[in-house]
């Protein structure tokens, strides 16, 4: 529980951030902190904090977007769980395999998008802003990974470590 | 049977939320088709704290902006040219000054025009931060409730229409832009009072829907707001023709506008304090007491 409010919280940050930035860049330039924060806990946290966790990230974003209440809840949601069945049939650990999942996985967002009538119709301007947008995505979902890691690693106090690394049981003492 | 439940924990949980969202898509939807959303407790909180955060997160990055091109790009001049660009720039900065007054002073006039032609309070106020969706066209603004801003406020600057104020915490609000492409304006033709309704698109242009009737629509011709909708006070500039698409087989022909505000470099807003009949009757009915008496806003009946 304790990874997935870790999540929420880096996500709110990057959320706060893009709010802020969104004036200087260009529209698409900047990564979605709602949808790393989902895919990084499909990749990390399995189970109903996991699940919970995708959910509250999309639903602070929605609170924080003018877009209508609930869509982007639904979106990390469906990311959450398309990010926890891909990683049990392809190595996500590999950095160019995830840097490509996410990157189709910010494309299947915008067509969804489009399809619910939030996004512009495919055409040339939401191609111009939702191509960069999934670029950008794919290389910050790496940075996010590894931002993840260290903070669940020092926050978490240290259990994460602890699953990744080799056990050794030391059995029962000679006589 | 423990171990049933056990496994079907999590699909039942996807099935769950996935139900609350789509219920909340859906009333969300209803809500802003009325011109207004509530999203309460929740809502208020998450506007109410992002929009000092969202202040104070610029702030850095304009002090650094503003230091460099002041004070640190001048720090790489050669010391022989010291003392003359130093002149440059005072004359520059003299320059800038008064072309800023210049600009001031007629900004300060078309405001002035523009609140003398509609007789309705408006409160100024800054946009602090952008939607934190590239899809979705919205700000945050410095103003909510304390200073009278209620949800369903049309939103403008001197140069024509913002778009509506669709949520509001005590010292903040959301205006949801006419870029946005859940926003749609009833407007005419300024020339010939054809009228349509103008649509965001989701980009930097709106589309302005309307029936064949001759030459109705033309490139340069402006679109204003009607007042039919209910929602904006008539006569509010929303954008100028620049390309018509007619097609003789079909009876609705559209217009893109180029939008009359420039939202790239949006910074001060007016929010005025009046909602229009159609909110209004609607707030009646669903009665926003607490709201109203939280506001204390003076607002005047609709034109």
């Amino acid at each position: 529980m304790r990874r997935a409010v870790i999540a929420w919280a880096l996500a709110v940050v990057g959320l706060a951030l893009n709010g802020t930035a969104a004036a200087w860049l260009p529209r698409g330039w900047l990564p979605d902190p709602a949808l790393l924060g989902a895919v990084v806990l499909g990749l990390r946290v399995g189970g109903p904090a996991g699940l919970v966790g995708a959910w509250a990230i999309g639903w602070t974003a929605d609170l924080m977007s003018g877009g209508p209440l609930g869509e982007y809840a639904l979106l990390e949601l469906l990311g959450w769980g398309i990010t926890q069945l891909s990683a049990r049939r392809v190595s996500l650990e590999r950095t160019p395999v995830f840097a490509a999942f996410v990157f189709a996985l910010c494309a299947s967002q915008t067509l969804a998008l489009g399809a619910l009538g939030s996004a512009p119709p495919l055409g040339a301007e939401t191609l111009a802003v939702g191509l960069p947008h999934a670029l950008v995505n794919a290389l910050a979902a790496i940075v996010a990974r590894a931002v993840f890691d260290e903070a669940s690693e020092r926050l978490s106090g240290g259990d994460a470590s602890a699953r990744s690394s080799l056990r050794i049981d030391a059995g029962a003492g000679l006589r | 049977m423990r171990e049933l439940i056990e496994r079907l924990r999590v699909p039942l949980l996807v099935l769950l939320l996935a139900a609350l969202s789509l219920v909340a898509i859906a009333s969300d939807r209803r809500a802003l088709a009325r011109g207004v959303r509530d999203h309460g407790l929740l809502g208020d909180l998450v506007i109410e704290i992002a929009a000092p955060v969202q202040k104070l997160l610029a702030l850095p990055v304009e002090v650094a902006r503003n230091g460099w091109s002041r004070y640190v790009a001048l720090l790489s001049v050669r010391d022989e040219n010291d003392a003359l660009r130093a002149r440059v720039a005072a004359l520059e900065e003299e320059d800038l000054q008064l072309r800023e007054a210049l600009v001031e002073s007629g900004r300060l006039r078309r405001i002035a025009e523009m609140r003398e032609g509609f007789d309705v309070p408006m409160r100024p106020a800054q946009v602090v931060g952008q939607d934190v969706s590239p899809w979705f066209h919205s700000v945050l603004i410095d103003r909510g409730r304390s200073e009278g801003v209620l949800s369903g406020m049309p939103v403008v600057t001197d140069r024509g229409v913002v778009g509506l104020v669709t949520a509001t915490a005590p010292h903040a609000g959301r205006t949801l832009l006419v870029l946005d492409a859940q926003s749609a304006v009833d407007g005419i033709v300024q020339r010939s009072r054809a009228r349509g309704i103008v649509r965001g698109q989701g980009t930097d242009r709106l589309a302005f829907e309307f029936y064949v009737r001759g030459d109705d629509v033309q490139v340069g011709d402006t679109i204003i707001t009607s007042g039919f909708g209910g929602v904006y006070p008539k006569g509010l500039r929303l954008g100028d023709v620049v390309e018509v698409h007619a097609e003789p087989s079909r009876l609705l022909h559209q217009a893109v506008l180029r939008p009359a505000v420039d939202f790239g470099r949006l910074e001060q807003v007016f929010v005025m304090l009046w909602r229009g009949p159609t909110l209004e009757l609607l707030y009646e009915g669903e009665g926003d007491a607490a709201e109203r008496a939280h506001a204390g806003a003076e607002r005047k009946p609709g034109s």
